[in-house]
C-alpha cells in the first residue's frame, strides 16, 4: 500500500465510521461497484475499529497506555476541597519555582487568602523546616504598603509547609511586560519607586529579598505595587544546597550573588536595576544562551545602554540604571533610600549630561574584523571556510605605491555627539556613504573593515594610511548631533600632497540625513573626477525612503549589522531596528534587504537553525525585490537566501551577478561570490573573486584566515597556510580562531602538537568560541589524536556538554574507551550516541554530519551493514554531489566508516583520491588519527605512510 | 550539560519555539534519565520485569522539568521526545533479549538491561515496533500518535500539541490508526 492509498482508505473510513449501520452498508455497497478493493479495506478497518479495544488488549496492557485521554492534573497536590489548618482550600491559582499557590478561605476570619504550599523538597529536613519558619515569620512581621502581607506561616497535618498571604487582584509585572513590552518611562519609574520603598523597609529590618524579579512584583488595579516572597529565597537556596540544584533564574542575580559571596540589600538594588532596565527596554540587560552564559555576562559584560535601545530614555534615568548595575557593590547605590532620593520629584528628567567612561568603554569594543561563517563539523577536519590563493601578493606586500585619485579611503567619522542615542549616527552615516560610493564603477573604494582601524588619535599620517591601503584620496569627517540638529564636516584630501580637494560643512536637521549623505557622495565623485553613468547618478540621488525616521532606524540597524564578530546579540538588535524602520515604511526595500541578510546570518552561523528563520530570510528578500526589482542589495540578499537557505549555488550566483552591476566595489558581495564559486568547485573564479575582495579589504583579518589559511590547508600547501594565518593574526592579535587553525596546520603538516596545545592553553576557559563550541572540539581532537584516553574521558566528564563540534560527546567517549580496551564501556557509549543520532536524524533526515556520525557509531557497535548503508547515503547525498568544498570532508568520514566496517580496499580508494586532490587529509593525519587503526597494517596504507609529507 | 530543571525548561522552550539544536541538547539528558529511572525501578522491584513506560516517561518529566505544571506545548514536546527515546531503548533491549535467549554469541548490552522487557512482552514490543515503522511509511503522523500513546502514555491533547494538530484531528487519526494496528497485529493487514 502506498501513502496515497492509505489516505483514501482513511478518508472513507473517517466518513463511514460516523454513520449508522444502515447508511454504512449503503455506502459500502456503492463503493463496491466502483472500487471493490477500497470497499474491502474500509470494511476490514471498520470491523477492526469495532473490536480495537479487545484486539489491542495485549499491547495496551503491556504499555499500560491510558484507556481514556487524561486531562492534565489541575491540582498537583490534590488539596482542592480539603481543609488545612483553618483554611479551606478552593482552587489552584498557579505554580512557581518553590510551590503551588491556591485560593483559600480563612474559616476563622471569613476572608479570602492565597495559600502557598512549598514543594515537598523544602519540607524534608527538620533543620530546613525550622529555618523556613523562622525566616518566613520575620518576613511576616514586616508591614509596608509595598510588601505583600503574610498572615500566617504554618505546617499542615501531613507536614507540608505553607504561607497564608493576602490575596491581591491584578497581574505580575512579568505578565505586564510580556503583554505590553517596554512601559512608558513615567510608569516604569513609578513602579521602581514603589519597589524601592518596599525594599527600604525590609532592608531596615535586616531582611534581603535575594530573588527580586518581575514575577515577584504584583501590580494592583489601583496602581499599588506589592513585592512577593520576601525572604523565601534564602531558605530555598540553603535548603537545596545539599543536592546542588539551584532553582530560579540567574538573570536577576547580582555578581556577588553568582560568585556565592555574602549578599546584602545591595543585591536587591542590582535586581531592581535589572527590573527597571527590562521595564524600559523590554529586554534583560544580560542575556545568554543558557544560564552559564547569563552568569558570565553578568560577571563580565557591560549592558547595552538603555538609550541605544530606546532613544527617549532620559540621561538621568540611564545613569540611575547603570549605577544600580555597577558590578562592584561598593560602587552601586548604598541603600534603597539613595535610589529614592534620586527619583524624587524634580530630581529626574534633568538636563542630559555628557557621558564619560561608559561611552568610552562602549565605543572601544575591539575584535577581529569580518562577518563570515565558521562551522566546525567534527571529525578531524571538516572545516568549511572561504577559499582563495591568488591573494598571495596581498599577503606578502603592500599595495602599489602610486595609487590614483579615484582609489578612495573614507576614514571613520569622528563622533562629536554628546548624547547617547546618536552615537550610532557617525557609524551609520559613514557606512552609508561607503555603500553609495561603492556603487560607482569608476571608483575603487576601500571596504569598511579595512578602514575601521584608522580612527582616533593613533591614526598614522595620511600619507602612510594611503600607502597601507593603496589609495590616492582620503575622506575624513566628523559628525555631531545636538538635539535635532545634524552637523557634518567632511573633507577630501589628496593623499600624496595632503592638499585639500574639497570640504564642506553641513548644518541641517536629522531628517535631512539622507540628503546630506547623498550630497557628500556626489561631491566626492565630482571632486576626484570620476565619470558617472546615468543610472549611477540616479542611484546617488534617489532617497531609499521618504520617511526620515525610518531612515534613522535603518542607519542605526546598519551600525549593529556591521559590528565585528557577528555576535548574536548585535544581529538581533539590528533585526529589531530594521523591523522598526519597516513598521514606519513597509515599502523601504533597502531595509527589507538588510533584514533578510540579518536573518540569513543568524541562520547560517547556527544561532537559530529553524526552518522558519531560513524562510524569513527568503521572504524578506522576495519582498525587497518586489518593491525594488533593480535594487542591487535586494539581489545580493536574494542570492544569499539561495546560498545559505537552500544551498542552491547556481541561482545564488545568478543573483550576485545582477547585484554586481549596481555594486561593483562592494567587498561583501565579492566575498559572497567567491564563496559560491568555491562551493561549485570553480577554484579559478573563486580565487579571482577573493583577490578582488582582499583588494577592497586589505586589512580584513578574516579574509586572510578564511581565504588564505583554510584554502592553503585544503590544498595541502601548509607553509602558505601558516603565512596567511600569521597575516590574519598580525592584523588582529586576538583572533583566536585563526591561532587555533594555525596550530592545526602544524598537526597535519608535521605531526607536531605543541603549537596547537600552546594556543589552547592560552585560550580563555569560556567554551563559547563559535556557536558549536570550537575550543572544546579542538581539545577533544587533540587528546584523541594523542591517544590520551584517560585525559579525554576526564575532559568529557568535566565539560558536560552534549555535543563536540556537532557530534555527540558519547561518540568520543566510546572511542576513548576503545583506546583503553574497555569494550563494554565503549559499547554502551556507542549505543548512547546511536540513540541520540537516530532521534536527531528523524528530525533532520538530510543532515550529512549526522549520518556520518551514525555510520561511525554503528560501525563501533559492530553493525557493519547498517554502517555501510550510511556510507552509501553520504555518497548519494545532495551535499556530497553538489558542494565541492564540503565533499572532501564527507568523503573522509565515509572512508572512516568503510575502514571501521571492514571494507579496507574501498576505504583506501577513497583515501588515495583525497590525498590527490583538495582535502583536509594528510599523511600525518593518516598516521595519527586512531580512526584509521583498523586498516593501519594494510600494505596499501603502509605505502601511503611512506609518501613525502609536504 | 546540567540537568537542573531550569536548564531543561529553557531548552524545552527554545525547542518549542522551533530551535532544533535545543532539541538535540535535550536528547542525551532524557536518554540518561530514562535509563537511570529504569534501573532504579528494576532494582527496587526485582520480580517486576515489565517496565511501565508511561510512568517512566512521566517521572522523567517531573525529575527533569521540575515544575508540576507547565504550558501544554512544552510539556507535550518533552513527553513526545521521551516516548520516542523510550521506544528506541525498549526495542533495542527486546532485540538484545531475543538474541540472548537464542544464545547468540555476543551480549551487546549489559545483562541487566535486557531485563527491561519480560519474556511474555518480547514479541509484543518487537511487533509493535515493526508495525509502527510500517505505518510511518504510510503516514508518519499516525505512527507518532501511536508511539506517543504506547511508549509515553501521552494524553490526546498532549499528543495533539506535540504533533501540531487540532484535538479533533488527533482523535480522528488515532481511531483509524488503532484500527489499522489491530489488523496488523492480528495478522490480517490491509492490502
Amino acid at each position: 500500500m502506498d501513502p496515497r492509498r492509505w489516505e483514501e482508505i482513511q478518508a472513507t473510513f473517517d466518513e463511514l465510521v460516523e454513520l449508522d449501520a444502515a447508511e454504512r452498508l449503503g455506502r459500502l455497497a456503492a463503493l463496491g461497484t466502483t472500487d471493490p478493493a477500497l470497499r474491502q479495506a474500509v470494511e476490514d478497518l471498520l470491523a477492526a475499529d469495532a473490536e480495537a479495544d479487545a484486539r489491542l488488549t495485549a499491547v495496551e496492557a503491556a504499555f499500560r497506555a491510558p484507556a481514556a485521554p487524561a486531562a492534565p492534573p489541575p491540582d498537583p497536590f490534590g488539596l482542592a476541597g480539603r481543609t488545612v489548618s483553618h483554611f479551606r482550600v478552593l482552587e489552584p491559582l498557579g505554580a512557581g519555582g518553590m510551590g503551588v499557590v491556591y485560593r483559600a478561605e480563612d474559616t476563622r476570619l471569613g476572608r479570602a487568602v492565597a495559600l502557598k504550599f512549598l514543594l515537598p523538597q523544602y519540607s524534608l529536613e527538620a533543620s530546613a523546616k525550622a529555618r523556613f519558619l523562622r525566616e518566613a515569620r520575620s518576613a511576616a512581621a514586616l508591614d509596608h504598603a509595598n510588601l505583600c502581607t503574610i498572615h500566617e506561616v504554618g505546617e499542615s497535618e501531613d507536614g507540608r509547609l505553607f504561607l497564608a498571604m493576602a490575596l491581591y487582584p491584578g497581574e505580575t509585572l512579568k505578565a505586564r511586560v510580556a503583554r505590553e513590552g517596554p512601559l512608558p518611562v513615567a510608569a516604569a519609574l513609578e513602579i521602581t519607586i514603589q519597589i524601592a520603598r518596599g525594599l527600604a523597609c525590609a532592608h531596615a529590618a535586616g531582611i534581603v529579598h535575594r530573588d527580586l524579579k518581575p514575577g515577584n512584583a504584583m501590580l494592583l488595579p489601583d496602581g499599588t505595587v506589592k513585592i512577593l516572597d520576601f525572604g523565601l529565597a534564602k531558605v530555598r537556596d540553603q535548603g537545596l544546597s545539599s543536592s546542588g540544584a539551584r532553582l530560579g533564574t540567574a538573570s536577576y542575580m547580582a555578581p556577588e550573588q553568582i560568585r556565592g559571596e555574602a549578599v546584602d540589600g545591595r543585591a536587591d538594588l542590582w535586581a531592581l536595576g535589572v527590573v527597571l532596565y527590562e521595564m524600559l527596554t523590554g529586554r534583560k540587560p544580560f542575556g545568554g544562551e543558557h544560564e552559564a552564559a547569563v552568569a558570565h555576562a553578568i560577571l563580565h559584560d557591560e549592558p547595552v545602554r538603555p538609550s541605544t535601545l530606546r532613544p527617549d530614555v532620559p540621561a538621568v534615568v540611564e545613569e540611575l540604571v547603570l549605577k544600580l548595575l555597577e558590578k562592584d557593590p561598593t560602587s552601586r547605590y548604598a541603600a534603597a533610600e539613595r535610589v529614592l532620593a534620586d527619583l524624587a520629584p524634580g530630581a529626574h528628567l534633568a538636563e542630559p549630561r555628557a557621558r564619560s567612561t561608559w561611552t568610552r568603554r562602549f565605543l572601544s569594543s575591539r575584535a577581529v574584523s569580518g562577518k563570515r561563517s565558521r562551522i566546525v563539523l567534527g571529525t578531524a577536519a571538516l572545516v568549511l571556510g572561504a577559499l582563495g590563493y591568488a591573494a598571495i601578493a596581498r599577503l606578502n606586500g603592500d599595495a602599489a605605491g602610486a595609487a590614483e585619485r579615484t582609489a578612495l579611503a573614507v576614514l571613520p567619522f569622528q563622533n562629536l555627539s554628546a548624547e547617547g542615542p546618536h552615537a550610532y549616527f557617525a557609524g551609520g552615516l559613514h557606512d552609508e556613504i561607503l555603500t553609495q560610493l561603492s556603487k560607482v564603477a569608476a571608483l575603487k573604494v576601500i571596504g569598511r573593515t579595512s578602514v575601521m582601524g584608522y580612527a582616533g588619535p593613533n591614526t598614522p599620517p595620511l600619507r602612510q594610511v594611503a600607502k597601507e591601503l593603496g589609495v590616492g584620496s582620503i575622506v575624513q569627517g566628523s559628525v555631531q548631533v545636538v538635539g535635532e540638529r545634524l552637523r557634518v564636516h567632511v573633507q577630501l584630501v589628496n593623499a600624496a600632497t595632503e592638499e585639500q580637494l574639497w570640504a564642506q560643512h553641513y548644518d541641517r536637521t536629522l531628517d535631512d540625513a539622507f540628503a546630506v549623505q547623498s550630497d557628500i557622495a556626489q561631491q566626492i565623485v565630482a571632486a576626484v573626477g570620476a565619470a558617472l553613468s546615468g543610472s549611477e547618478q540616479v542611484g546617488l540621488a534617489a532617497p531609499p525612503t521618504a520617511n526620515a525616521e525610518a531612515y534613522r532606524f535603518y542607519l542605526q540597524g546598519r551600525e549593529y549589522w556591521t559590528r565585528p564578530n557577528s555576535r548574536r546579540q548585535d544581529l538581533e538588535i539590528a533585526q529589531q531596528l530594521y523591523e522598526r524602520a519597516l513598521k514606519l515604511d513597509p515599502n523601504f526595500a533597502l531595509a527589507r534587504a538588510g533584514l533578510s541578510q540579518v536573518h540569513g546570518w543568524i541562520y547560517w552561523l547556527g544561532y537559530d537553525r529553524s526552518p522558519a528563520r531560513a524562510a524569513r530570510q527568503r521572504q524578506e528578500a522576495e519582498a525587497a525585490l518586489r518593491l525594488a526589482p533593480d535594487l542591487p542589495q535586494a539581489h545580493h540578499a536574494m542570492g544569499l537566501a539561495h546560498y545559505q537557505g537552500r544551498r542552491d549555488f547556481r541561482r545564488a550566483l545568478g543573483e550576485f551577478a545582477i547585484a554586481l552591476k549596481g555594486l561593483p566595489n562592494d567587498a561583501e558581495l565579492w566575498f559572497s561570490i567567491g564563496g559560491v564559486h568555491r562551493r561549485l568547485g570553480n577554484w579559478e573564479q573563486a580565487l579571482a573573486a577573493f583577490e578582488k575582495a582582499t583588494e577592497l579589504n586589505p586589512r580584513n583579518a578574516h579574509l586572510f584566515e578564511d581565504l588564505g589559511g583554510h584554502t592553503y590547508s585544503f590544498l595541502h600547501r601548509y607553509a602558505d597556510a601558516v603565512r596567511a594565518y600569521d597575516r590574519a593574526l598580525s592584523l588582529a592579535p586576538d583572533f583566536q580562531v585563526a591561532a587555533v587553525h594555525r596550530g592545526r596546520v602544524y598537526v597535519v603538516w608535521q605531526g607536531q602538537f605543541d603549537t596547537l596545545r600552546a594556543v589552547l592553553n592560552r585560550m580563555p576557559r569560556d567554551p563559547d568560541l563559535g556557536p558549536l563550541g570550537m575550543r572544546a572540539a579542538q581539545d577533544v581532537h587533540l587528546l584523541f589524536w594523542q591517544r590520551q584516553a584517560d585525559s579525554l574521558l576526564q575532559f568529557l566528564r568535566a565539560a558536560r556538554i552534549a555535543f563536540i563540534g556537532g557530534n555527540p560527546s558519547a561518540l568520543y567517549a566510546a572511542w576513548a574507551h576503545q583506546l583503553r580496551g574497555d569494550r563494554r564501556a565503549a559499547r554502551s557509549a556507542f549505543d548512547s550516541a546511536r540513540v541520540l543520532l537516530d532521534s536527531m536524524i528523524r528530525e533532520r533526515p538530510d543532515d550529512p554530519g549526522l549520518h556520518a556520525a551514525r555510520g561511525l557509531a554503528l560501525a563501533g557497535l559492530g553493525r557493519h551493514d547498517a554502517a555501510l548503508r550510511e556510507a552509501r547515503w553520504l555518497r548519494q547525498s545532495v551535499v556530497y554531489r553538489e558542494d565541492a568544498f564540503s565533499r572532501p570532508g564527507m568523503a573522509e568520514c565515509r572512508a572512516k566508516i568503510l575502514a571501521q566496517a571492514g571494507e579496507a580496499d574501498a576505504a583506501l580508494d577513497e583515501i588515495e583520491r583525497l590525498l590527490a586532490g583538495p582535502s583536509w587529509l594528510s599523511v600525518h593525519a593518516l598516521r595519527l588519527d586512531p580512526l584509521w587503526d583498523p586498516i593501519h597494517e594494510h600494505p596499501r596504507f603502509q605505502r601511503l605512510l611512506q609518501r613525502p609529507t609536504s | 550539560m546540567s540537568s537542573a530543571p531550569s536548564e531543561v525548561t529553557r531548552l524545552l522552550k527554545r525547542w518549542t519555539a522551533g530551535d532544533l539544536y535545543a532539541r538535540d541538547q535535550l536528547i542525551p539528558l532524557v536518554y540518561d534519565r530514562l535509563r537511570e529511572l529504569a534501573h532504579q525501578r528494576l532494582r527496587s522491584a526485582p520480580g517486576e520485569h515489565t517496565l511501565n513506560t508511561t510512568a517512566l516517561v512521566h517521572e522523567a518529566y517531573i525529575r527533569l522539568v521540575g515544575a508540576p505544571r507547565m504550558d501544554l506545548p512544552d510539556r507535550a514536546h518533552f513527553l513526545a521526545l521521551a516516548s520516542q527515546i523510550m521506544r528506541n531503548l525498549l526495542v533495542d533491549r527486546a532485540r538484545a533479549r531475543t538474541t540472548a535467549k537464542r544464545g547468540g554469541g555476543k551480549t551487546p548490552l549489559q545483562l541487566e538491561e535486557t531485563l527491561w522487557v519480560s519474556d511474555e512482552d518480547l514479541d509484543t514490543v518487537t511487533e509493535l515496533d515493526e508495525a509502527l515503522t510500517r505505518l510511518e511509511a504510510l503516514k508518519p503522523r499516525q505512527s507518532q500518535l501511536l508511539e506517543h500513546r504506547y511508549f509515553g502514555g501521552l494524553s490526546l491533547s498532549e499528543t495533539a500539541a506535540a504533533i501540531g494538530v487540532s484535538l479533533a484531528t488527533a482523535k480522528r487519526e488515532l481511531r483509524s490508526a488503532r484500527a489499522w494496528l489491530a489488523l496488523e497485529l492480528t495478522g490480517k493487514p490491509l492490502r
